[in-house]
């Protein structure tokens, strides 16, 4: 009968083999992801794995014929290869079968091999541990994981089973000397122990969390835009935003606002802002650009010379949505707007799609007049340069045009221009327009400046009896030349300050019109505008972008750089609404160079299922999403669910994008009870169609695959003030990467491993200088009893509850021949007596140390004494339960 | 029911010096030794045993003896008494059978008319000796036992208006078996508190055990001719030596913690009293003295607190009864091997 420790068996199953087989649980799922070995399930893995660790650590525990067994095993294991690899599948299954062979059994043989050595190596589980450490770092750095939390999850068990194992083992260890074992005390300290850990795990977390988020942030940024500057493109993102913030320090940044007054100079940039694809054209093949309105601006401000949106406005035909809020794919629409358009004669609707680049995504750009807003995906090798995409539906009228100044050879241009001159020659004159209407849009402010403009205009349209007729001969004044043939007008960015140093706050436009003939666009804008008011046609300026037609390889987009922001003149025609009539003179310095139009970017995939609702699950580890789905979009179709049919679908996330606003995060950051917009191009989808009108929505959607494979997420942005307080948090820190912060908390626990390592020998020679230094008697008693029990607990031979004196005379002086039974009697004769010592005691003290050190040490060699000095835990039982107190 | 044993042989004086003063104290210490060797002799692999007996000896103490039957008891006592030769050279040792027929005057002496002087005279009972065997004392009736315990606490018998003071060296040696419940009178707790140490001999290791069975017949011969090796007058002076011990304050410190905590350990619901922690520092001092030292260190403490209190408390459960004390001890032990020196 073989002599087999049930109790230690028992217990090394619970405690060692449990625990290893929980750690390897999702190091295998992770490194089945690693590898993407799909066709393996890791619950099949980790079965695998424990079969193997058990079997091998009963094997060698129960002492039977440990190596003759593995090698039968081996043999069974390659005959079985051969056997599935010469076996007639088809070619794909045989690989496929070899290959999960092949992998579980390598699986098998480690866990074998580490139950094994469990049994058989003391140490083992240490190194397995560090081992596992090892691993799942380079899977965090080769799986390119963008979660922190994922990390955590991975590295912090590792961590804990590390330190884990070295309490277990040691406790493990004391259990299998006592005699009698109390179980109930082993598990208590072991769940103690575990509670402790897991606090401590938490608390961790708990710390980390703030620095979390922006890591995390920083990780999205890094993927999202690679090499992009991303700081940069901040800032100035932000400097459009702040409206404060004028043309200031860093000059060149785009500013609408200094499109809204007149000003001295005008500081301008070339950075594109957006692009557009404007589908209008003049008999179907030339393009009839549109100029992208921003606001209309219906109030003047004399005093500061400077436009200002009326907020009191008695019409409200402005669309101002924020497409940011819009749900993907869904649209907002105002009709209302259209109240000066839809009604007309000659209008049609127009599609655009605008694609934002640097301008701030929550203004809304859109050919007037825009009613609807529906913001789409960007196809993906376009997302570095574009970040938000929308379309827009604008009613615009046949005879609005860009090409309203530029002189043009193209024939169809010049003939669509003089029909249009001549259609609007037609249009009914202003009597029958509303008197309110009227008064509001030719209201002019009171003045000398004012008259004399108002006797200008009077000058310029003698003869004209119609309002186009007007609008002509105010451009052609502009247009006009001197006696020397030069142009009357002139386009400059600087304008400058009035000259005439006699009169005072002389205004700008005044010095325009009357002095200097020298401006840009507002200028023309706003003297026009007031000269069209004088005569008593209705007009208003707007702002927004001017609108260039650079290529023909590319009919129908448009690019839009900083320098392209305009203002200019929109006069109301009874019938045909507002026209853009541009009157500002050719910028002929700018003209010369035209900025390059870039390569269109791809209409996205045609989205087939778009469903919009609130996030009830969300699972990370499988990435699946559950949403109740109140709105949808299939093919095109609106799908409005009410409460009584609201569906909870479940979707695939696993190839999704998840955006929040127009920043990309990861499935983690995605909080329940948000409202989320899932973007599917699924092609299978598009096949699901009604199959009559009629059909039962619930019907319909129960034949969507389930779960529904989702390419985009769309959940609200993440607030700015956490966003913020993150960054203002990171500034200083010099972490910036998710490698760093790694390879950092390795250092750490490298570093701290190291140290412990290495006290105990600082120990050992801080008390042998003690011992060399001391010439008192009682300190070096003292010195030589410390140092006789760390040596030899570091040895191996702690005292354990024995007294000094029986561990002495029992244990070390029959095995080294020392004399510590002596130095005992001597010590307590100085601890407990008030004797004096006499000359052979002292003497032994003082020659003890050396004396005891040589002969405890000679019985080992160099290499287990470093092994056992520098062992920590040794160390540590030594400082607990073998150290002097005062 | 009484046996009288005389054991006055002159040779056995050898340690006695011929000035007829008193020997030195470092001399009696010596001789200690020699007493423990010689019953050593006869009482094979029990030396611990044996010392803790002589602790309680130089402590002014009794001793109870708890074992099985044959497990050398009676033999122990004997020994020990035969080591030991008084002054006038008449027995001090005498030996008493304890049964449930046994009156008090069987113990302690009686009145008796003396027809020469028309007088009563007291007849002095078996008591009256330096060392007394109470063989199977919890075979005896309550009566008998508190007259024994009696005399062991006051060192004197009072009978009717008399008092009779005993020997100053009445060292009482008391066995009890714990088998063999019938017909006994289980001592009550008071009265084991009188007893300063409880021991069991328990059996030996295999070895010494063949050892007896070979040298049975030598065991034998030694058992009936017993060497006396020490006088009475050296306990004496052991015990007046044994008053001189100097006890650390950490010592006391010790003993008072191990006395409380066995009043606040969950597994004991009898507490050590004060007597017993003052009879621990007795005992501490004597074994002391055994040990040729004149201070008491922790190895002290560490085999006497088992021996000295384990009698005196009540357990719950028989694992309590086996590790409450040792635990308590242990603990006391760390602390007083971990501090550390006084500067």
């Amino acid at each position: 009968m073989k002599n087999i420790d049930y109790k230690e068996l028992t217990l090394g199953l619970l405690f060692l083999i449990l625990p290893t087989i929980l750690i390897m649980y999702p190091l295998l799922g992770f490194l089945a992801e690693y590898y993407s070995l799909l066709f393996v399930n890791k619950h099949i893995l980790i079965g695998v794995f424990a079969a193997g660790i058990i079997t091998a650590y009963l094997l060698h525990k129960t002492k039977i014929r440990f190596l003759i067994i593995f090698g039968l095993l081996v043999l069974v294991i390659n005959i079985l290869y051969s056997y599935i690899s010469s076996t007639s599948f088809s070619e794909f299954d045989a690989y496929y079968v070899a290959n999960r062979f092949k992998i579980n059994t390598s699986i098998f043989v480690f866990g074998w091999f580490s139950g094994f050595a469990i049994s058989k190596w003391r140490y083992y589980l240490i190194v397995f541990s560090i081992l596992l450490t090892a691993i799942s770092v380079i899977l965090i750095s080769e799986l390119e994981m963008s979660n922190v939390n994922e990390m955590i999850w991975l590295v912090a068990p590792t961590v804990l089973y590390l330190f884990y194992v070295l309490f277990v083992k040691e406790l493990l260890k004391t259990i299998r000397k006592q005699e009698k074992t109390n179980y109930l005390m082993v598990v208590l300290r072991i769940f103690i122990f575990s509670l402790i850990a897991l606090f401590l795990f938490w608390a961790t977390i708990q710390l980390l969390d703030s620095k979390l988020d922006h890591i995390q942030n920083e990780i999205a940024k890094t993927q999202g835009d690679d090499e992009e500057d991303s700081g940069d493109d901040k800032d100035g993102k932000e400097k459009d935003d702040s409206k404060e913030d004028k043309n200031g320090s860093s000059g060149a940044k785009f500013n609408i606002d200094d499109y809204m007054g007149l000003r001295d100079r005008l500081k301008v940039s070339d950075e594109l802002l957006f692009c557009a694809n404007i589908d209008n054209f003049i008999n179907e093949t030339t393009p009839n650009p549109q100029y992208i309105t921003l606001y209309h601006l219906n109030q003047y401000n004399p005093a500061l010379e400077q436009f200002e949106i009326d907020p009191d406005s008695i019409v409200r035909d402005l669309f101002l949505p924020n497409p940011t809020t819009i749900p993907q794919y869904f649209s907002q629409q105002n009709d209302s707007v259209l109240i000066y358009d839809k009604m007309e004669r000659a209008t049609k609707e127009v599609k655009s799609t605008i694609y934002i680049a640097g301008l701030n995504p929550e203004v809304f750009v859109a050919p007037s007049t825009a009613y609807a807003c529906q913001p789409i995906s960007i196809e993906e090798e376009f997302k570095e340069d574009y970040k938000f995409a929308y379309n827009v539906y604008s009613e615009v009228s046949e005879l609005n045009s860009a090409y309203f100044v530029y002189n043009t050879k193209n024939q169809s241009i010049l003939d669509y221009q003089e029909s249009r001159n001549r259609t609007l020659r037609k249009a009914k004159n202003y009597d029958d327009e509303d008197e309110d209407f009227m008064n509001y849009y030719t209201e002019m402010p009171v003045g000398d400046l004012y008259n004399k403009i108002d006797q200008l205009a009077d000058s310029l349209t003698k003869g004209d009896h119609t309002a186009i007729d007007k609008i002509l001969s105010i451009r052609n004044y502009f247009l006009s030349k001197d006696e020397d043939g030069k142009q009357l007008y002139t386009y400059t960015l600087t304008p400058g300050k009035p000259t005439d140093p006699n009169i005072p706050n002389a205004s700008m436009l005044g010095e325009f019109l009357f002095n200097t003939n020298e401006g840009y666009c507002t200028y023309f804008a706003t003297s026009s505008l007031f000269m069209l008011r004088s005569l008593g046609i209705p007009s208003r300026v707007a702002v927004g972008f001017m609108t260039v037609d650079r290529s023909h390889k590319t009919p129908g987009w448009y690019w839009f750089y900083a320098d392209q922001a305009h203002a200019w003149t929109q006069v109301y025609i009874p019938e045909y609404g507002w026209l853009d009539f541009d009157m500002t003179v050719g910028n002929e310095g700018a003209e010369g160079a035209p900025q390059p139009d870039g390569t269109p970017p791809t209409p996205p995939t045609k989205e087939t299922f778009v469903g919009k609702g609130v996030i009830t699950v969300v699972d990370t580890i499988s990435r699946r999403m559950e949403v109740r789905v109140d709105q949808m979009i299939v093919n095109d179709n609106g799908i409005s669910l009410d409460s009584t049919n609201i569906v909870t679908m479940k979707f695939d996330v696993n190839q999704a994008k998840v955006f929040a606003g127009e920043e990309l995060i990861s499935l983690q950051n995605v909080k329940l009870g948000d409202t989320a917009v899932m973007v599917s191009f699924d092609y299978k989808l598009a096949r699901i169609r009604k199959k009559t009108e009629k059909e039962n929505i619930e019907n319909y959607i129960k034949r969507f695959p389930d779960p529904v494979t989702i390419m985009e997420v769309h959940v609200p942005k993440i607030e700015e003030e956490n966003l913020s307080e993150a960054t203002e948090e990171e500034d200083d820190s010099a972490i910036k990467t998710i490698t760093d912060w790694s390879i950092y908390i390795i250092a750490l626990i490298l570093i701290a491993l190291f140290i412990l390592c290495l006290l105990p020998i600082c120990y050992y020679w801080w008390l042998s200088q003690k011992a060399k230094n001391n010439n008192s008697i009682v300190a070096l008693s003292q010195v030589n009893y410390k140092n006789a029990h760390f040596i030899l607990n570091q040895m191996g031979i702690p005292r354990g509850h024995q007294t000094p004196m029986i561990y002495a005379r029992d244990t070390i002086d029959p095995k080294f021949g020392t004399h510590l039974e002596a130095f005992i009697k001597t010590y307590q004769k100085l601890k407990y007596s008030e004797d004096e010592l006499t000359h052979d005691e002292v003497d032994l003290i003082r020659g003890f140390y050396t004396d005891f050190n040589q002969k405890v040490l000679s019985k080992y060699s160099k290499s287990e004494q470093f092994f056992n000095f520098i062992k920590p835990n040794k160390w540590i039982h030594y400082m607990l339960n073998l150290n002097l107190k005062k | 029911m009484s046996q009288d044993l005389e054991n006055s042989n002159p040779e056995h004086l050898k340690y006695v010096p011929s000035t007829n003063e008193t020997i030195s104290s470092d001399r009696a210490r010596q001789d200690i030794d020699v007493l423990i060797d010689n019953i050593g002799k006869v009482i094979k692999g029990h030396r611990e045993q044996i010392i803790q007996i002589i602790t309680c000896l130089i402590a002014k103490g009794h001793i109870l003896l708890e074992d099985n039957p044959g497990s050398g008891k009676t033999v122990m006592a004997k020994t020990l008494a035969y080591s030991l030769s008084g002054q006038k050279g008449h027995s001090d040792f005498k030996r008493v059978q304890f049964t449930p027929d046994l009156l008090p005057m069987d113990l302690l002496g009686t009145h008796m008319y003396d027809e020469g002087n028309k007088d009563f005279i007291f007849k002095e009972g078996p008591l009256f000796c330096n060392i007394l065997l109470a063989d199977e004392i919890n075979r005896a009736s309550p009566k008998v036992q508190s007259a024994l315990l009696e005399c062991m606490a006051e060192n004197q018998i009072s009978i009717g208006d008399k008092t009779y003071k005993l020997d100053d060296l009445f060292f009482v040696i008391a066995t009890q078996n714990p088998i063999e419940m019938e017909g006994t009178y289980p001592l009550p707790n008071a009265q084991l508190d009188r007893f300063f140490m409880k021991i069991t001999f328990g059996y030996v290791s295999e070895e010494v055990e063949l050892g007896i069975y070979k040298k049975q017949l030598e065991i034998q011969r030694s058992q009936d001719a017993v060497e006396a090796v020490l006088k009475m007058k050296d306990i004496l002076m052991l015990r007046s030596k044994a008053e001189e011990v100097h006890v650390d304050e950490e010592i006391i410190i010790s003993i008072n913690n191990i006395v409380r905590k066995t009043r606040e350990h969950s597994g004991i619901i009898l507490g050590a009293s004060i007597r017993a922690g003052i009879i621990l520092l007795k005992c501490l001092r004597a074994y002391a003295v055994i040990h040729k030292r004149h201070y008491v260190v922790e190895d002290d403490l560490a085999s006497l607190a088992r021996p000295v209190l384990q009698h005196r408390l009540l357990f719950k459960s028989l694992s309590d009864e086996k590790n409450a004390v040792n635990n308590i001890v242990k603990t006391e032990i760390d602390r007083l091997s971990r501090l550390n020196l006084k500067k």
